[in-house]
């Protein structure tokens, strides 16, 4: 069964239209990218799926629900975490109370002190910086503050909006190697990635959006493989 | 200056200040969260202050019996204030929700002014508890004022361990700090937005009830105290209560000396001009320095 069924979406910003036919079907334990332009509709994908942007038609289902209709905590709830574009902490606050804060729902506070050590061991930069605030931070610490507040409300399905935008070349390995600790504890992760090189190092399969629709989907090997893809994403001839 | 009146119009100020306080955290905490100017927040004061005078005046109760009295049916009025007439007004544009809030809050100033001037009269009224002073040596306080002066300091802390252990309080800052980091954590936020005005319409009563026993209050009094409370968020730092507590009694012991050493009429025009001042030396507020 799929983990996360995204059928025929549209969503609009105001007069704007950014989605018009975005379907997307990814199965438990999967990793999964979504590739495109910048504004091909990549980040407005993943905030309908949490629910901060409204569907305007087309339908979101979580693990066989529909929560199209569905307020974003009760979407979390669910067990969906987004890493969002620019990271959106809460600069003034610790790293340890932004972390925390990732636990804010019912069932992720009960088990706050024992994920909090999950985190710190999968990051342990940030267990040295517990105090700090947040906005002090580093680019590429600051990144993994957000994977680990999301990390904090213990999700099945794990979405990250640009990662890698403003991580030290030398921290991005870093980074890549927790999110392979994640997926490997059973964590679906959907990937959106200007770089594509990056993204296929990475997922196992992709989606490709193109001005609000999903124009292409295929294995790793599969969008290497084929031509139009190639020359438009890759820089292959 | 003889030592022992430099010391009453110091502690005077200081009190003053705690109370202006105490209506700049209301107000810089609705700021903060949900982005609404509430004019008519030094108003809710003076409705508050008027009507806790007349139940003084009728009953005889303790204030400390009022203040509850009041702080419910506040509290209650701020959300539904909120719920009818702002919260509907967070689905239009920034630019109309901005000048929606200011309006409405304006109406809302006017019409809170007016009914209770209609129904209470304009006259001065004010709590006057009967109360011993505090002698240390030449200095005389009256112990009423020493107590609300620990009761505002008391209630800052409260507010401030609340704002930073609790998880609502931390919701609140998380929301003020960043909405849609805020959001994604699982964090309602149209309802901390709604109990967050409720809190600050509250503790305002909190404060007209504190306000009245040491001053005089009026229906209309309310504007000027509105705008000492912007001078103070402004200087302090948006949801930042110690910066609002330091920034408030600093208007209050300005305002103190001056109205005892030139005249009172002048001590309204010093939170502007402080504002002024501060705003030069200092553009981003005492928050952007003690940060820094």
């Amino acid at each position: 069964m799929s983990l996360l069924k995204v059928e025929a979406l549209q969503v609009a910003h105001g007069p704007l239209q950014a989605l018009w036919n975005v379907d997307i079907d990814i199965r438990a334990g999967e990793k999964v990218g979504l590739l495109g332009a910048n504004g091909a509709g990549k980040s407005t994908t993943l905030g309908a799926v949490v629910g901060y942007y409204p569907a305007l038609a087309g339908a979101v289902h979580i693990a066989g629900e529909d929560v199209t209709r569905m307020a974003t905590p009760d979407r979390l709830a669910r067990g969906v975490a987004l890493v969002p574009e620019g990271r959106r902490l809460f600069t003034e606050m610790t790293v340890r109370e932004n972390l925390e804060m990732g636990a804010y729902l019912r069932e992720p506070r009960r088990k706050l002190a024992e994920t909090l050590e999950q985190v710190f061991t999968l990051f342990p930069i940030l267990k040295e910086k517990a105090g700090q605030a947040a906005g002090a931070l580093s680019g590429g610490q600051q990144q993994m503050v957000a994977i680990g507040r999301a990390i904090m409300s213990r999700p099945r399905l794990l979405l990250l909006d640009e990662p890698f935008i403003g991580v030290a070349p030398i921290i991005v390995g870093d980074v890549m190697r927790a999110l392979g600790e994640i997926a490997a504890q059973g964590v679906t992760i959907v990937l959106v990635e200007q770089n594509t090189h990056r993204a296929l190092d990475f997922v196992e399969r992709a989606y490709v959006i193109e001005n609000g629709r999903t124009v292409l989907e295929g294995s790793r090997d599969d969008l290497i493989g084929n031509a139009a893809f190639g020359s438009k994403f890759l820089g292959l001839d | 200056m003889p030592l022992e009146i430099f010391v009453q119009v110091l502690l005077s100020g200081v009190l003053l200040g705690g109370i202006y306080a105490l209506v700049a955290f209301g107000l810089s905490l609705v700021y903060g969260v949900a982005h609404i100017l509430n004019i008519a927040h030094g108003t809710l004061l003076a409705v508050s202050g008027v009507v806790a005078s007349l139940i003084y005046l009728a009953t005889g109760w303790h204030p400390l019996l009022i203040i509850p009295l009041m702080v419910a049916p506040v509290f209650l009025f701020g959300y539904v204030f909120h719920a009818l007439l702002l919260r509907p007004l967070a689905h239009r544009g920034k630019h109309d929700e901005t000048i929606g809030t200011v309006l409405i809050t304006t109406g809302a100033l006017i019409m809170l002014s007016d009914l209770t001037g209609f129904a209470a009269g304009t006259t001065q009224r004010n709590i006057p508890v009967g109360s011993g002073v505090f002698e240390f040596g030449e200095v005389i306080v009256p112990t009423a004022q020493v107590w609300i002066l620990a009761g505002i300091l008391a209630l800052t802390i409260v507010l401030q361990l609340y704002l930073k252990h609790a998880w609502f309080g931390r919701a609140v800052r998380a929301v003020t700090q960043d909405s849609l980091g805020a959001t994604i954590c699982g964090v309602n936020g149209p309802r901390a937005r709604a109990l967050t005005f409720a809190a600050g319409s509250g503790l305002v009563a909190v404060a007209g009830v504190l306000y009245a026993i040491v001053y005089p209050v009026d229906p209309y009094m309310g504007f000027s105290l509105t705008v000492r409370a912007f001078t103070i968020i402004v200087v302090g730092g948006i949801g930042n209560l110690p910066g609002a507590m330091i920034a408030g009694v600093m208007l209050g012991v300005a305002e103190s000396f001056t109205a005892f050493l030139w005249a009172p009429k002048w001590a309204p025009a010093l939170s502007v001009i402080l504002l002024l001042v501060i705003l030069v030396l200092f553009p981003r507020g005492f928050s952007s320095w003690k940060r820094a």
